[in-house]
């Protein structure tokens, strides 16, 4: 079975030409769950952003993203707007900054549904809300009027979740989708995450410095450390003692902390 | 950082909250219920009454402008001429009506000029690549350097003294102000997150700029643009004090002034009015400014 996304020796050089990323490579299959974990500026956010050609001005990639055989790195702008969002989509960490102040939540999930599904009006409103209740938003109506700033940081997230999977896309980049919430919203917002995931059959991507997070919901993992990926391994090998010393490390620290266990991935 | 990793942890599964109620904080959101912040109700009172004697002006004044009546000279305030009389006998309140109108045509029109100008230059300067950026810039701190005044000069020089000159001046030299505010604000919202979202979730160079840009720099630029029809004012009434605006018979308040500075021992109504005027329109456009803010910003709003 090939790989429906994989990355393949990528590395992002800046215009001084540092090198934030060096041959970083994965794969994830259809369905796939994977989580990449690597401490602060290990590259693991620059990975996602590079995958959909985010990347920050003066920053060039090369290597290959290829999601289904097709090279993401050297589509034409036009083309590649048209997998943002339909066939891979994004959640970011903070959800206050990553939706617009000044728009009601409602137009901001209507916007892919226009763009990629060309719903409009009222269609758009009622798969709106729809999506709304897929992610458990409550109190519908009253939420999709509302604007960012008037919502708690669980909801936002939530609708950060509904603007994602509002084109059914196949694969979803989730970078530290629960950094920013606290402790029991933490919790709700990645069980969510995990039903969302059985329920859709989307392939996740799950960047994070939380070593229990992917224990908890992905099924592989990627170990990075300064640019480069460490370790690919089934996230239960990871749990049972890593190839790699850095691996060993990590989970080392997190079972110190936390109540780790021995044994991972999903129920 | 290692503090979080206990937040995950299966203990916290099982303790989890079933769904936390709906809007809690920060709901009770009351619709309709908005009050009009104060600064918007008084401006828009002061522009309102500038703008209605201003139109007014344009089917009646109580005198013609070049009608000098019987020749009661530097007259105070009576029944005949509420405002008094001028040294060649014109009434003055005639003058200011005519005055109001000009005042706000030149703030509107330069407003425009300035707006279009200066939010084109401004979106292309903050949303291209660096050598248009740069080369934009360069223009418009040419254009901030260059004295108003001497602008104005050069443009009467050419085009001849009347109100479209005057329009001009301001209009060109406002949008020098406008172009900076606006690329600085469009490269702040193109460097938000939801502007990567956007383009996370597919939206193009065009829907992201009109659907996030614009919106989100609006407020702002309609405060500058607010301002700027204040300034105007106060531009327009110092081009025609030193001669450079609307010739006579066409009454405008910087000449009023002007005329009536030698005569100001005399009668000071002559000086004051017109200085009230001013005032008053540069005060209301300011306030209206504030207010409209408060309005567009929901971040401002008082529903919080």
């Amino acid at each position: 079975m090939t790989a429906l996304l994989s990355v393949e020796d990528l590395t992002v050089t800046t215009s001084t030409g540092r090198r934030i990323l060096d041959g970083v490579s994965w794969s994830l299959d259809a369905g796939g769950r994977l989580g990449v974990v690597g401490e602060s500026g290990s590259g693991k956010s620059m990975t996602a952003l590079a995958v959909l050609g985010l990347l920050p001005e003066g920053m060039r990639a090369s290597g290959r993203v290829l999601l289904d055989g097709e090279d993401l790195l050297t589509l034409p702008p036009r083309r590649l707007a048209r997998v943002r969002g339909a066939q891979v989509a994004m959640v970011f960490q903070e959800p206050l900054t990553a939706l617009d102040p000044l728009m009601p939540v409602g137009r901001q999930i209507t916007g892919p549904l226009r763009l990629h599904r060309g719903l409009r009006g009222a269609a758009a409103r009622d798969e709106a809300a729809r999506l709304a209740r897929l992610v458990h938003l409550d109190d519908t109506e009253r939420i999709l009027g509302s604007y960012p700033w008037q919502l708690s940081g669980g909801q936002r997230q939530r609708v950060a979740l509904a603007m994602a999977l509002a084109c059914e896309p196949r694969v979803l980049l989730a970078d530290e989708p629960t950094t920013a919430l606290d402790v029991t919203v933490q919790a709700e917002v990645l069980d969510l995450l995990d039903d969302l995931v059985d329920r859709t059959g989307v392939a996740l991507v799950l960047v994070t410095h939380d070593l229990p997070v992917v224990a908890r919901v992905a099924r592989d993992l990627v170990v990075m450390r300064d640019g480069r990926v460490v370790e690919h391994t089934p996230v239960a090998a990871a749990l049972a003692g890593g190839r790699a010393a850095y691996t060993r490390e990590l989970v080392g620290a997190a079972r110190a902390v936390t109540g780790l266990p021995t044994t991972g991935g999903p129920r | 950082m290692t503090g979080e990793l206990t937040t995950t942890t299966p203990v916290a599964r099982g303790v989890e909250a079933p769904a936390a109620p709906p809007g809690t904080p920060g709901g009770a959101r009351v619709r309709g219920a908005r009050r009009l912040p104060p600064s918007l109700v008084a401006g828009a009172v002061l522009v309102g009454v500038v703008a209605l004697v201003g139109l007014v002006s344009l089917f009646w004044t109580p005198y013609a402008l070049d009608d000098t009546g019987t020749g009661e000279r530097l007259a105070g305030p009576s029944a005949a001429h509420w405002g008094g009389t001028d040294r060649l006998g014109r009434d003055l309140l005639s003058q200011l009506m005519t005055g109001a109108g000009n005042a706000l045509v030149v703030a509107v029109a330069s407003m425009l000029v300035a707006g279009v100008l200066g939010v084109a230059v401004g979106v292309l300067a903050g949303a291209t690549r660096r050598w248009v950026d740069v080369t934009l810039l360069s223009a418009v701190d040419l254009l901030i350097a260059f004295p108003t005044l001497l602008l104005a000069m050069l443009i009467v020089t050419v085009r001849g003294a009347s109100l479209s000159s005057a329009i001009w001046a301001i209009g060109i030299s406002g949008s020098a102000v406008i172009a900076r505010v606006t690329r600085v604000n469009v490269a702040r919202v193109l460097r938000e997150d939801y502007v990567t979202a956007a383009h996370a979730a597919g939206t193009g160079w065009w829907g992201t700029v009109t659907r996030h840009v614009v919106p989100n720099v609006w407020p702002t630029l309609l405060v500058q643009l607010m301002l700027l029809g204040g300034g105007a004012v106060l531009a327009e009434a110092s081009l025609s004090y030193l001669g450079l605006g609307a010739p006579p018979p066409n009454a405008s308040w910087g000449r009023l002034l002007q005329e009536a500075q030698s005569t100001m021992l005399v009668q000071p109504w002559g000086a004051i009015l017109p200085g009230v005027a001013i005032v008053v329109a540069v005060l209301g456009l300011n306030l209206l400014g504030d207010g409209v803010r408060e309005r567009t910003d929901p971040s401002l709003r008082g529903d919080r």
